[in-house]
C-alpha cells in the first residue's frame, strides 16, 4: 500500500478532522489501545467512522501531554494482539485502567466509545454528534441497537434476543 | 355567512384534541383557524429531523428533549422536579411551573405543532365501564355525566383516525365491550420477547392479597402505532397506515426503533401532525407563534367575543436580557374551542377571569409506581416499542372501595426509566474497574435481563389539586406561568402498597429477582405504613375543567360547552371527572369527535 492509499484509509467526509496532520502511528496507536479498553475489534471501531474523530476529542480534552503519556504507557504492555490478549497483558492492562494516574482519563475515554459522549471531570458533558450517539458501543455490547436509531426491523424484538460472543 | 366573525372557529392549540375537530368541521365546510404558541414549522420531513437531530444530541432524554425550549411557549420539563433535600422537595426555580407541592407534579407536556403526542408512547387503551361511575360504585372520586357506551361510537372513530392496532378478541375484558363484527384498523404489534416468556411464567400466577385471591393475564396492548392492516376492518374496505407527514412511504410500519418517547423516528407512531396535516389540505388556518393570552367576553350573557393572542416573531439569536417582541391581537368567530392541554385550558381561563370555581381544580396525573429486576433467563431488553403488553386484571373490582386500581404496564427498555439504563450499568462497571470483553459480557449478562413494570394508579379528583396563577409568576411573554398544587392520598398510596407486592409475588413466581430499591432522596420518594415507595409522573394531565351536570360541580356540560359561556367549547383531558386507569388520549380523541359533532350542529343551527 503507497502513502496515499494509506492516507485515504482514514478518510471519513462526515467529519472536518484533518487527519493528515495526524500522525498514523498515533491513530494506530489509539486504536489499539481502545480495542483493548472497549473489547470490540479493529473492524468494530473502524467501522463506527469515528476513531480520528475520538482521537481529536481525547486530544482536546485531556491535553497533548496526558494524551501522549497514555499511549507511550500502553504501548510499554507491548501487546501482541489487542483483540485476544493475554491473561499477563491483561493484568498489565488491568493495572493502568485502575491505577491513580490514568483511571479517569481511561474511563473517560471508555465512556466516550461507549456513548459518544465525553464526560468532563467538572460534572459537565456533550454529545460528540448525532453519529458518535449512534455509534456508542453500549448498544452493541447488549446486542441491542441505539434507541432511536439503526432499527432492527418489524417484529424483530419478539424474537428470542441475539447474543454476540465477545470472542467475535 | 355573516361577515362579522372572522372565522367560524377558532380553535386554540393544535395538538391532538384540537386538531381533530378542526379536520372534522373543516370536513363540514366550516371555516376554521388554529392558533398555536409553539415556533412555526412546515410539514416536511426535514423539520421533523431538525427534532430528531436535537434529541440524539441531548445528554438527557427526557420527554421534551428533542422539543426546544421556547422561551415565548416555555414547556414543564420532568427534570424541573429536584431531589429531596432535608426532607423537603426541591424544584428547579428556573422550571415553567411554580409548585407548591407539597407532592411533586412529575409530568410534562410540549407546546407545538402536534402537542404531546410527538413524545406520547401510543397506548390506546378504552376506559372500563365502571370509570364513568367510580362514585356510585364504589363511593370514590367522580361521575361522569356519560358511559361507556354513549362513548362507543366515538372510540371507533378515535382508533380510525389514531391508526390502533390491536386484536380485539383480546381486548373485551372488565366489561368492555365491542360493537358486533368490530375489528381494529391494525392487527396486534407483535408481543416482545420478554411479553411471551412473562405470559408463559406467569401462566397459573395468582396475585393474594388481604385475603383476595387474583388471576391475572399479560395481555397485548391496543397502540396508536402502525402494523399490518387489517383487511376486515369497516366491513372489508381495509385500512392504510399513514406513514411519516411529508415522507407518506417512511413508517407505515413500526420498525423497532425504541424511542418512542420522545420521538420515533419514522413516525410509525401516531402523532396529531399527521391529523393537522389532512385538516390544512381542506383549508383549516394553522398560525403558529400565536399565543392566546385572553378570552374577551360579555359579563352579563357570558358570550365570548374574542380572543386576544400574542403573536410573536422569530427571535433566533436574540442577546440575553432582550425582551421578546410581539403584537397583541385579536381573533373572533362564531364558536370558540380550547385545545392547549388540561394546565393550559385552565391557566387561560382564570387568565381571563372566568368565574367558575371548579377551573384548575382536580388535577390529576397517573403516578406511576416503578418496580424492577431481572427475569431468570436473557430476554434482550431495549427491543421494539417502550411497551408492548401489560396486565389489566387489576383495573376494576370491588377493592377500589379501599385502594386504588392500577395497570400495570410491562416495559421492554430494561432499567432506562427508573435507573438510566443501560449507562447507569455501564458506569456502575468502570467503577469496579472493568475494561475490554470482561466489560461487555457484564454488560451483556445483566442488562438483557432487565425488565421493569410501571404501575399506574388511579388518582381521585380532589379540589385540592388545582392550578392557579399568581401575577408575581409570568413567563418572557407576560403570560402567567401554571402553578401547582398537588398531593397524594391514603387511597392512592394504599394502591400502591398493593402494587409494590404485586411486583414483589410476580419476581417470586417466575423465579427472577427483584431489585426495585428507593432512593429517599429523589423526588416521588415517599414512606406509608412503613414501606418506600417511589412514583413518577405518567405524563398525564387531567381533570381541570371538568364535565358536569351544572355550573356548581363542573366547568362543561357533556356537550363539552362551558356551562356560563355557550360558545364555547374545552376539548382535551382537562373534561375528564377521572381517567380511571387508562392512558387518557384515546378517550380525549373520542370525546373530541363528540365535541366536533356538537359545535357542527350548533353552526347548523345558526345558518
Amino acid at each position: 500500500m503507497n502513502n496515499q492509499q494509506d492516507e485515504d484509509v482514514w478518510t471519513n467526509s462526515q467529519t472536518s478532522v484533518n487527519f493528515y496532520a495526524m500522525k498514523k502511528e498515533t491513530l494506530h496507536a489509539f486504536t489499539q489501545i481502545s480495542v483493548v479498553l472497549t473489547g470490540f475489534s479493529n473492524a468494530d471501531l473502524t467501522g463506527t467512522g469515528l476513531i480520528a474523530t475520538y482521537y481529536e476529542t481525547v486530544l482536546k480534552e485531556l491535553g497533548a501531554e496526558e494524551t501522549s503519556s497514555l499511549l507511550a504507557t500502553f504501548e510499554r504492555i507491548k501487546i501482541s494482539n489487542p483483540e485476544q490478549i493475554t491473561a499477563q497483558e491483561e493484568r498489565q492492562a488491568q493495572e493502568m485502567v485502575s491505577g491513580p494516574t490514568f483511571k479517569t482519563a481511561i474511563s473517560q475515554v471508555i465512556q466516550l466509545w461507549y456513548t459518544g459522549q465525553w464526560n468532563a471531570t467538572d460534572g459537565s458533558s456533550y454529545i460528540i454528534s448525532s453519529h458518535s450517539y449512534l455509534e456508542g458501543l453500549v448498544w452493541k455490547a447488549i446486542a441491542a441497537h441505539p434507541m432511536g436509531g439503526k432499527q432492527p426491523g418489524y417484529g424483530t424484538w419478539s424474537y428470542p434476543p441475539l447474543t454476540f460472543s465477545s470472542n467475535s | 355567512m355573516s361577515k362579522k366573525h372572522d372565522y367560524d372557529v377558532v380553535i386554540v392549540g393544535a395538538g391532538i384534541t384540537g386538531a381533530i375537530v378542526a379536520n372534522e368541521l373543516a370536513e363540514k365546510g366550516h371555516k376554521v383557524l388554529i392558533l398555536e404558541a409553539g415556533r412555526q414549522k412546515n410539514f416536511s420531513f426535514e423539520s421533523y429531523r431538525e427534532y430528531l437531530h436535537h434529541y440524539y444530541t441531548n445528554t438527557i432524554k427526557i420527554p421534551n428533549s428533542p422539543y426546544p425550549q421556547n422561551p415565548a411557549a416555555p414547556q414543564p420539563l420532568v427534570t424541573d422536579v429536584g431531589n429531596i433535600e432535608d426532607g423537603i422537595q426541591q424544584f428547579d426555580p428556573d422550571g415553567y411551573f411554580k409548585q407548591y407541592g407539597p407532592a411533586p407534579f412529575q409530568s410534562s407536556y410540549t407546546r407545538a405543532n402536534g402537542g404531546t403526542t410527538l413524545h406520547w408512547l401510543g397506548t390506546c387503551l378504552r376506559m372500563l365501564p365502571s370509570d364513568f361511575r367510580e362514585k356510585d360504585l364504589f363511593g370514590t372520586g367522580k361521575n361522569w355525566p356519560i358511559n361507556y357506551y354513549d362513548l362507543m361510537p366515538y372510540y371507533q372513530m378515535a382508533e380510525r383516525e389514531i391508526g390502533v392496532s390491536a386484536d380485539v378478541e383480546e381486548q373485551a375484558f372488565l366489561g368492555i365491550t365491542f360493537e358486533e363484527g368490530y375489528v381494529y384498523p391494525m392487527t396486534k404489534i407483535p408481543q416482545s420477547y420478554l411479553d411471551q416468556k412473562l405470559t408463559e411464567w406467569t401462566k397459573d400466577g395468582v396475585f393474594e392479597y388481604e385475603g383476595e385471591s387474583f388471576d391475572y393475564d399479560v395481555v397485548s396492548t391496543p397502540q396508536g402505532r402502525n402494523s399490518n392492516p387489517n383487511p376486515q376492518y369497516n366491513n372489508g374496505e381495509g385500512y392504510q397506515p399513514v406513514g411519516a407527514v411529508g415522507n407518506p412511504d417512511l413508517g407505515t410500519r413500526c420498525e423497532g426503533n425504541s424511542a418512542c418517547v420522545p420521538i420515533c423516528p419514522v413516525q410509525a407512531k401516531y402523532n396529531a401532525l399527521k391529523t393537522l396535516y389532512k385538516a390544512i389540505k381542506k383549508g383549516v388556518v394553522l398560525q403558529e407563534q400565536s399565543v392566546a393570552s385572553e378570552i374577551l367576553y360579555d359579563d352579563k350573557t357570558g358570550k365570548i367575543t374574542g380572543i386576544k393572542y400574542k403573536a410573536y416573531k422569530d427571535f433566533e439569536g436574540l442577546k440575553a436580557g432582550r425582551k421578546i417582541g410581539y403584537e397583541e391581537k385579536v381573533v373572533t368567530a362564531k364558536r370558540y374551542v380550547l385545545a392547549t392541554h388540561a394546565v393550559e385550558n385552565a391557566k387561560l381561563m382564570l387568565a381571563s377571569g372566568f368565574k367558575n370555581k371548579n377551573i384548575g381544580q382536580n388535577l390529576m396525573d397517573h403516578p406511576v409506581l416503578l418496580t424492577w429486576g431481572l427475569a431468570p433467563e436473557r430476554i434482550g431488553a431495549f427491543r421494539g416499542p417502550g411497551s408492548t403488553s401489560g396486565i389489566p386484571s387489576l383495573r376494576d373490582g370491588t377493592f377500589r372501595q379501599d385502594r386504588s386500581a392500577f395497570r400495570i404496564e410491562i416495559g421492554n427498555w430494561g432499567w432506562n426509566w427508573p435507573k438510566g439504563s443501560p449507562v447507569t450499568e455501564l458506569n456502575d462497571a468502570l467503577a469496579a474497574g472493568k475494561f475490554g470483553k470482561g466489560l461487555r459480557n457484564a454488560l451483556l449478562d445483566q442488562v438483557q435481563k432487565e425488565f421493569r413494570m410501571g404501575f399506574l394508579i388511579e388518582q381521585q379528583a380532589t379540589d385540592r389539586n388545582c392550578v392557579t396563577i399568581d401575577e408575581r409568576y409570568t413567563d418572557e411573554l407576560g403570560n402567567y406561568r401554571p402553578i401547582i398544587n398537588y398531593n397524594i392520598t391514603d387511597h392512592e398510596k394504599e394502591g400502591m402498597l398493593a402494587a409494590k407486592e404485586f411486583s414483589k409475588q410476580l419476581f417470586e413466581t417466575i423465579g427472577g429477582e427483584s431489585k426495585t430499591a428507593y432512593d429517599p432522596s429523589r423526588g416521588g420518594y415517599i414512606e406509608y405504613k412503613g414501606e418506600s415507595l417511589w412514583w413518577q409522573g405518567a405524563g398525564h394531565l387531567a381533570g381541570t375543567h371538568i364535565m358536569g351536570t351544572d355550573a356548581e360541580n363542573s366547568v362543561v356540560d357533556k356537550d363539552q360547552r362551558c356551562h356560563e359561556h355557550e360558545n364555547l367549547f374545552l376539548v382535551g383531558c382537562g373534561n375528564m371527572p377521572s381517567m380511571g386507569t387508562s392512558n387518557p388520549t384515546l378517550t380525549i380523541a373520542a370525546l373530541s369527535f363528540w365535541a366536533a359533532e356538537n359545535i357542527d350542529n350548533d353552526l347548523k343551527d345558526l345558518k
